[in-house]
């Protein structure tokens, strides 16, 4: 494996700009050289062509005063003219030898030869002119026209060589212009050249070092993202791509990690969850069972005493019934079935609350009578407030309906009263009194006891805190109690009064009066005589009760609505009776040996689905899940034990019609 | 006259010439020869005597003669010999006016000119592929003024008689510089064409140089023209010393029956007389061409001799030769030639004395 370090993104970026950066001087430098070059080899072309045309004009100037200081020469004879044709003389031949020594081509240089030959010709021929007008010699004429013939042919050779000398200045420039051009076309190109390939190298490059890593970062992110914790980076990337991928990718380690131990921590929370919501459970039922516990003693003697009523008031009227057989009925109504009837619905009342708190209940939050459920803790706590010499006082409590659920609003009252119990009993006296405050929207209840106050009240509804002592409290109770409320949306506060003792408040949802008037409110007893029925034609009963008292109390009962009773001490001679005998109506319990009454409610509504809208429930277990799944669309047919004689002749009635 | 030895050795190297022309591989070095026939002579007894000193043939020779010397033609002919492949030195041309003229096309060429005894000044400029085997007229004319002095020590009437060339004005010019701080009278200025021998124009010359009355002559001129001026100029003059400048020095080229060259000064640079080397050229010379070799046959033997030391020193082409020329003297040994060592000046002069010398008596010569 390499250990060569990733090169630097920078260091790429710097090198690429460098590169760029110095290509372009040099192709600035190679256009600008070469504009620079061809500006001075235009330069140097403008200035040759002036100066040759200087020189030109030179020895023209000096040819002409030649010829001219020859022609004075002839009229004025003066010597000094032949010092100013020696001079003008020196001038030609100064500009011939600045032509000889330029670069000529060998035409060019032929005919400035000829040029200096001519003019040395015209020169001597001219001398020999002047000499000779001195010496009036004959000859003059004739070597004069001699010195004008070199002359013109000077003037012509001149004349040849300079128009090649224009031909090539007109060459030099169009060629110049050429260059200018190819220059020009040269630098647009090459220009062009430099931008579309610097525009290439650099998306190029950017492709290959930024947009490709980023890519795949981005690509690896939302890997990452959908969870695949093991997706890693390519190694081949810059430094800079490569340390920030080697960072993602202890990244995704840290984060696979960090997700495993998250499983590993969860699925431990997880089961301790369970552990602790079975505890909790268990905690919950304990602390019901110790709530029923501790109100066993009071409610087998509130029991107790009614029955003690009910025994001692039946003996005696069997006494009577016997001794004295003339007893006048109402006599025997007022002075002993009375407190006998009394005595035994306030047993029933007894058992129905008891039932009702210890039953599970997975009902919704709703509308609950406040009152109902009130009444049911007072009911079951009543004989211990006697008992521990402590007043119960919650008359000031109207009959509002408030959003609840009536199981845990009873288990909320019960233990605030146990509460309240606790700490007032030692004393043997004391008050706790519940009064409510009402709204249009909300229902506040002010619980207050004249204990000994809360130790910190910031805390009694944290689970486990208590201020008992070992054994005598779980801590659940208010924080029970607390949870509750928060399930019914609303709230609960601890506070000591100023005047001595706790005060814990709580605040309902008040609801409206049409979900108030939908609650039937539970019957009171009704003193009116029960009802008889005279019947039309003769109607058949089937009682299906494994209790032998219950199946007289059934007979006698039936006997009142003039009807044909049998009865069935289980499931199984019900349906023999059922297979011989038409039936009106059917009566029977729930838990029984062998099948139960549900089963064969099931039995009737598959077999004889025209007897099962006449199929009535009487049982004390009217809270059985398994019974309200069976009663569903027909919550009329149930008859909770111990019931009422009257209700009872009045259900089964409703059926037989 | 030449041998028949001689003419064998001559017959071969010129077969041998030719034949090397035509086979030798392009990138051999070529040395051309420009002069006038006349003075080829002495450029053939150099490559002769390089060959028999052992110089590897390294190199083919090229002559091509000139012959009236005009400016023109040595242009032709410099165009001709730079289009010779190989070409890398050429020993010419016959004068300063051919020589100045044909010089750009060398440079232009980068081929090496080495002129013999072109003294014009203007020469000193031609560029940096032209040398010279003699220093520039303006040392010259310098010269002729002070033996003028030297002659006639209390003043004289000077009569000048110059070529209206590039040769004759400059040499004109520095003369006449130099004769202004003598006080010495110029009686007579004139100037004649080269090759205008017409008799008309020689005596109307001869008239006012008679009319002049001068105590000596200074021909600024080339022995031919001198040649044709000598004889009216006598008569017209009687012995008035005529005192002339380099370009006489190859008066032995016209040399005829008479002996109308005797008596007249010329200046030259080689003193043929001055050991025992030259005189053997000298006399080799006269044996071998039938002619008294002149100072100017030296210069054009050592010229060749020094451009074939050249090539054997390994010049392949004319920068390589040009450079060795310039390294004479400096970055090795100067050339030890016939007319003393040679180092070539920055201007690509070489520096030497003027000597005056009197052309003797012809008579009784064989």
């Amino acid at each position: 494996m390499s250990s060569t370090t990733p090169r630097s993104l920078r260091r790429r970026v710097l090198v690429l700009g460098g590169v760029v950066a110095s290509i372009t001087a040099i192709a600035l430098a190679g256009v600008l050289y070469l504009g620079g070059r061809q500006q001075a080899v235009m330069a140097a072309s403008t200035a040759a062509v002036i100066n040759e045309q200087r020189i030109a004009d030179n020895i023209l100037r000096g040819v002409m005063r030649q010829l001219a200081v020859v022609s004075l020469s002839t009229a004025q004879r003066d010597s000094s003219l032949q010092r100013q044709f020696s001079e003008a003389g020196a001038d030609v031949y100064d500009g011939l030898r600045q032509y000889l020594f330029l670069s000529l081509s060998i035409p060019e240089r032929l005919l400035i030869e000829r040029v200096k030959e001519e003019h040395q010709r015209l020169e001597v021929s001219a001398e020999r002119a002047m000499r000779l007008l001195r010496s009036n010699d004959a000859s003059t004429v004739q070597v004069r026209e001699e010195a004008v013939g070199h002359a013109f042919s000077l003037l012509d050779a001149l004349d040849a060589f300079l128009r090649i000398r224009e031909n090539d200045v007109a060459g030099v420039l169009q060629e110049q212009a050429r260059v200018l051009r190819v220059l020009s076309l040269g630098a647009a190109l090459l220009v062009s050249a430099f931008a579309v390939g610097g525009t290439l190298l650099t998306a190029s490059f950017l492709q290959r070092r930024v947009v490709v890593p980023l890519n795949t970062l981005r690509l690896a992110t939302e890997q990452i993202g959908r969870g695949n914790l093991d997706v890693r980076v390519p190694v081949a990337y810059d430094d800079e791509f490569r340390r920030f991928a080697d960072g993602f990718d202890e990244m995704a380690a840290s984060l696979a990690q960090a997700r495993a131990d998250l499983e590993r921590r969860n699925a431990s929370l997880s089961e301790a969850l369970e552990q602790v919501r079975t505890a909790q459970k268990e905690l919950v039922e304990f602390e019901k069972l110790g709530a029923i516990g501790r109100m066993t003693a009071g409610l087998a003697h509130e029991l107790n005493n009614p029955l003690a009523t009910v025994l001692g008031f039946t003996e005696l009227l069997a006494v009577v019934l016997t001794d004295h057989p003339d007893t006048p009925a109402a006599e025997l109504q007022s002075a002993y079935v009375e407190p006998i009837l009394q005595e035994a619905r306030r047993s029933r009342l007894l058992v129905r609350s008891l039932l009702q708190f210890a039953r599970r209940s997975d009902a919704a939050v709703g509308p609950v009578r406040l009152l109902e459920a009130l009444h049911v803790a007072t009911e079951l706590r009543k004989f211990a407030f006697a008992q521990a010499g402590v007043r119960l006082d919650t008359s000031e409590v109207p009959d509002v309906v408030v959003t609840a659920e009536r199981q845990r609003l009873q288990a909320v009252f019960l233990n605030l009263m146990n509460n309240a119990l606790d700490a007032m009993a030692p004393r043997g006296r004391g008050a706790l009194t519940i009064r409510a405050i009402v709204t249009a929207d909300a229902v506040q209840l002010l619980v207050d006891d004249d204990g000994p106050g809360l130790v910190e009240p910031t805390r009694v509804f944290e689970a486990f805190y208590t201020t008992k002592g070992v054994g005598e409290g779980t801590g659940l109770g208010l924080a029970l109690v607390a949870r509750f409320m928060e399930s019914f949306g609303g709230t609960i506060a601890a506070e000591n009064r100023a005047a001595g003792g706790a005060r814990f408040v709580l605040n309902f949802t008040h609801v409206d009066a049409d979900a108030n008037e939908r609650l039937v409110p539970e019957g009171s007893p009704d003193d009116t005589p029960l009802p008889r029925r005279e019947a039309e034609r003769r109607q058949s009963v089937l009682v299906v009760e494994d209790e032998l008292p219950l199946q007289r109390l059934h007979r006698t009962l039936l006997a009142r609505l003039d009807v044909d009773v049998h009865l069935a001490d289980s499931v199984p001679p019900a349906k023999t009776l059922l297979a011989c005998t038409a039936f009106d109506a059917i009566i029977s319990d729930v838990r029984m040996p062998g099948e139960s009454g549900i089963d064969f409610y099931r039995w009737i509504s598959e077999t004889r689905p025209e007897l099962a809208s006449r199929f009535l429930f009487v049982t004390g277990d009217a809270e059985a899940p398994e019974l309200i799944e069976a009663l569903v669309g027909r919550p009329d047919a149930l008859l909770r034990k111990p019931f009422d004689a009257r209700e009872y002749l009045v259900r089964v009635a409703q059926l037989l019609s | 006259m030449l041998t028949a030895g001689t003419r064998g050795v001559f017959a071969r190297l010129a077969l041998l010439s030719a034949a090397l022309w035509c086979c030798a591989p392009a990138e051999r070095p070529v040395l051309a020869i420009a002069l006038f026939e006349s003075s080829v002579a002495a450029a053939r007894l150099a490559v002769h005597d390089a060959a028999e000193a052992g110089s590897r043939p390294m190199f083919d020779t090229l002559i091509r003669y000139e012959s009236g010397g005009e400016a023109s033609q040595a242009i032709q002919l410099a165009r001709d010999l730079v289009a010779t492949r190989g070409l890398v030195g050429v020993v010419g041309h016959s004068n300063s006016a051919s020589s100045l003229a044909a010089a750009q096309v060398y440079n232009d060429a980068h081929v090496v000119q080495l002129a013999p005894t072109s003294t014009a000044v203007l020469y000193s400029q031609a560029g940096p592929y032209s040398f010279r085997m003699v220093p520039p007229d303006d040392q010259q004319g310098k010269f002729l003024a002070e033996t003028v002095q030297r002659q006639f020590p209390n003043g004289a009437r000077v009569a000048l008689l110059y070529v209206n060339d590039d040769y004759g004005r400059g040499l004109r010019a520095s003369v006449l510089a130099a004769l202004d701080t003598t006080g010495y009278a110029l009686v007579l200025d004139i100037s004649h064409v080269d090759t205008d021998v017409r008799p008309a124009v020689i005596e109307q010359a001869t008239r006012a140089a008679s009319e002049a009355r001068p105590d000596v002559v200074l021909w600024l001129s080339r022995s031919g023209m001198l040649y044709q001026y000598l004889p009216p100029l006598r008569e017209a003059l009687g012995d008035t010393p005529i005192i002339a400048g380099d370009a006489v020095s190859t008066w032995p080229h016209h040399v005829h029956s008479d002996d109308r060259w005797a008596g007249v000064q010329h200046v030259d640079f080689v003193d043929l007389a001055a050991d025992d080397s030259l005189r053997a050229f000298a006399a080799r010379f006269e044996a071998t061409y039938g002619t008294r070799a002149s100072g100017a046959d030296v210069l054009t033997y050592d010229a060749v001799r020094v451009l074939i030391a050249g090539i054997d020193d390994g010049a392949t082409t004319g920068a390589l030769l040009r450079e060795y020329l310039t390294s004479l003297g400096r970055a090795r040994p100067a050339f030890k030639a016939l007319s003393g060592e040679i180092v070539f000046t920055e201007r690509g002069d070489v520096a030497r004395q003027h000597l005056l010398v009197t052309i003797p008596s012809q008579r009784g010569r064989p």
